[in-house]
């Protein structure tokens, strides 16, 4: 109840008791450090520029280029071009932000520090969208080396043609293993829709195969629809097998191509996408940022837990009812954006209202969707759903391909708004 | 293992929430805000087609069409996204992406 309390507290602390505020003066130019480019951080990017004329923005990443992951299943599925999936900072730079590609190693938030590999950044206000790391101890012997040979391909980018190749290049009758992790993980779908398009490519190459989704959960988000669609478009090609049927896998032994199952038996295969227990980005634990795997923040303004002046969104959070995904991230950025606009301004704090729609292709031309507006309950201590709402699992094939069509105009829709 | 089984303990409510304090409503910006993700920036549609924008017709139209999302049976993504709009919302939307004057 203690802790409860003092969590609301901290919850009004975020909204009411600002102590800059009375400082702020009308040439006041904050300086705003965003890191990480992604969906979460682009948006910040956008709606910070819109939102405050006078400002310092600054923009922190670490790659060039970024390959979005929404799509990446179709690069892996045989049907699209992972170029295609690639986005360059070029325009951003254009409309007037400073972004420094580096590698942020350790954030000072005592004293507002931003350390690169060779230099250090200040900040006024700091807004982190770094994404998901990993936990690399959640399956013995799968680590971050025998990884590059059985890439995860949870990050998009290259990873994703390397799992493409690996799967023209199998025998008929392989057998492909699919570990899907525990909640809370970036994008609850896609292991199952990652599935579905591997079949979907087989299949159109007249393969025989077996694929086997070992699962740490005993549901997942759409079941019914993918549970239906395996039925209808891969009979007898995929096998979910849960949690409580045995599906945990403890072992990974990349010399002999198996997994061992929670129970001590092997699990033989071709082909192994392994897909670990994650949690907040690396650099939120290098800098001390969270004791818990997510970070901790006010539902209101996403002010980050006892780091007043960092603000998260994003996969890095817990952000309670919401998944972890492209969309989420971007709605949470921008009710972040509006209310450190109206922090750093001392304004109305905006009450958020968020919304996920997530997208997945069962095949080429066959996609279906979930979606669910969110808000903060009445104690403001938590976003909760409204309830999701997914496509019917009788709609006629018509209907499913106007929905993947219509999950390439969502993509185009917000690719071009973030990266244009 | 519990926050797991949070994620499907879904909350039937079927209108946004209205709370006790008046603090607490949301503006119709912070929901059109969250169409725009689809429907591009500022609802202005998607590439040089426009396509999907919600500000090349008019007022009138806007609430038909939203209306009709909300009664007719369809599968349609704005059909299972306009369930939680009220009547209100839809015409503050309205104004919102045809303003007057
Ligand atoms: C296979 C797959 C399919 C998906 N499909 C969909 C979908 O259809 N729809 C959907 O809505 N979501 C989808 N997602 C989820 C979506 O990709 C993520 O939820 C989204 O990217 C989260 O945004 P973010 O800003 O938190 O992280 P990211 O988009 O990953 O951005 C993080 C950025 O931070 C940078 N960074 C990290 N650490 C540092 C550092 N120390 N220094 C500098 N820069 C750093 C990274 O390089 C990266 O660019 C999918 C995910 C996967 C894996
Ligand atoms: C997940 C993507 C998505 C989101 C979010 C979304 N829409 Fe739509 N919207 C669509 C699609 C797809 C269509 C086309 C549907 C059809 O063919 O009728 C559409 C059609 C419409 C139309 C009819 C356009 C026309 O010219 O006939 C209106 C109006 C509209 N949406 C308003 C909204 C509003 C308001 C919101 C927010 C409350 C919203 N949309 C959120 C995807 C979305």
């Amino acid at each position: 109840m203690r802790t409860r309390r003092k969590f609301i507290k901290y919850v009004l602390s975020g909204i009411i008791g600002f102590p800059l505020l009375k400082g702020v003066r009308a040439n006041y130019k904050p300086k705003v450090v965003v890191i990480g480019g992604g969906f979460g951080g682009s948006t910040v990017i956008k709606y910070l520029e819109k939102y405050i004329e006078n400002l310092d923005l600054i923009l922190i990443e670490k790659k060039k280029n970024f390959y979005t992951c929404p799509f990446s299943n179709y690069v892996i599925g045989g049907f699209r071009d992972i170029n295609q999936n690639k986005f360059s900072y070029n325009n951003i730079i254009r409309r007037g932000v400073n972004v420094i590609f580096d590698n942020v190693k350790f954030i000072d938030s005592e004293n507002k520090k931003i350390q690169l590999n060779n230099s250090n950044i200040s900040y006024d206000w700091l807004v982190l969208s770094p994404g998901i790391g990993f936990k690399w101890d959640s399956i013995i012997g799968f680590n971050q080396k025998n990884s590059i040979n059985n890439p995860i391909a949870w990050s998009g980018g290259k990873e994703s043609s390397i799992l493409f190749k690996k799967i023209n290049s199998l025998e008929d009758n392989a057998k492909l293993i699919i570990v899907a992790p525990d909640y809370p993980y970036r994008c609850p779908p896609a292991p199952y829709e990652r599935a579905c398009l591997i079949a979907h490519f087989l299949k159109k190459k007249k393969k025989k195969f077996k694929i086997i989704i070992l699962d740490k959960k005993d549901s997942f988000t759409k079941k019914e629809l993918f549970l239906h669609v395996w039925k209808k478009l891969y009979p007898n090609s995929i096998e979910w097998i849960s949690r409580s049927k045995g599906g945990i896998v403890n072992e990974f032994n990349a010399k002999e191509n198996y997994v061992v199952l929670k129970s001590g038996q092997k699990v033989f295969g071709d082909f192994f996408n392994l897909i670990p227990d994650q949690k907040a980005s690396d650099l939120i634990f290098n800098s001390r940022l969270s004791s818990q795997d997510w970070c901790q923040i006010n539902p209101v303004t996403f002010a980050l837990k006892n780091h007043n002046n960092i603000h998260v969104v994003g996969d890095s959070i817990n952000a309670w009812d919401m998944p972890k995904s492209a969309f989420s991230a971007y709605s949470q950025a921008k009710i972040c954006a509006e209310n450190l606009k109206n922090r750093i301004f001392g304004n109305k704090i905006e009450q958020p209202v968020f919304l996920n729609t997530c997208y997945s292709l069962a095949a080429e031309n066959y996609g279906f969707s979930i979606s669910s507006w969110y808000r903060t309950n009445s104690e403001q201590n938590r976003i909760v759903s409204l309830g999701s709402k997914s496509s019917p699992t009788d709609a006629s094939y018509a209907e499913r391909a106007r929905e993947a069509r219509e999950s390439y105009d969502w993509y185009s829709s917000i690719t071009q708004e973030l990266f244009s | 293992m519990k926050n797991n089984i949070k994620i499907f303990l879904l909350v039937i409510i079927y209108t946004f929430p209205v709370y006790a304090d008046e603090q607490d409503r949301i503006s119709i910006k912070t929901i059109a805000e969250n169409c725009n993700g689809c429907h591009g920036y500022d609802g202005a549609g998607v590439g040089i087609k426009k396509l999907y924008s919600i500000r090349n017709k008019n007022y009138q139209y806007f609430i038909d069409k939203m209306t009709e999302y909300k009664t007719k049976k369809n599968s349609n993504v704005m059909n299972r996204l306009v369930t939680v709009l009220s009547k209100e919302d839809i015409i503050g939307l309205a104004n919102y992406y045809y303003p007057k004057n």
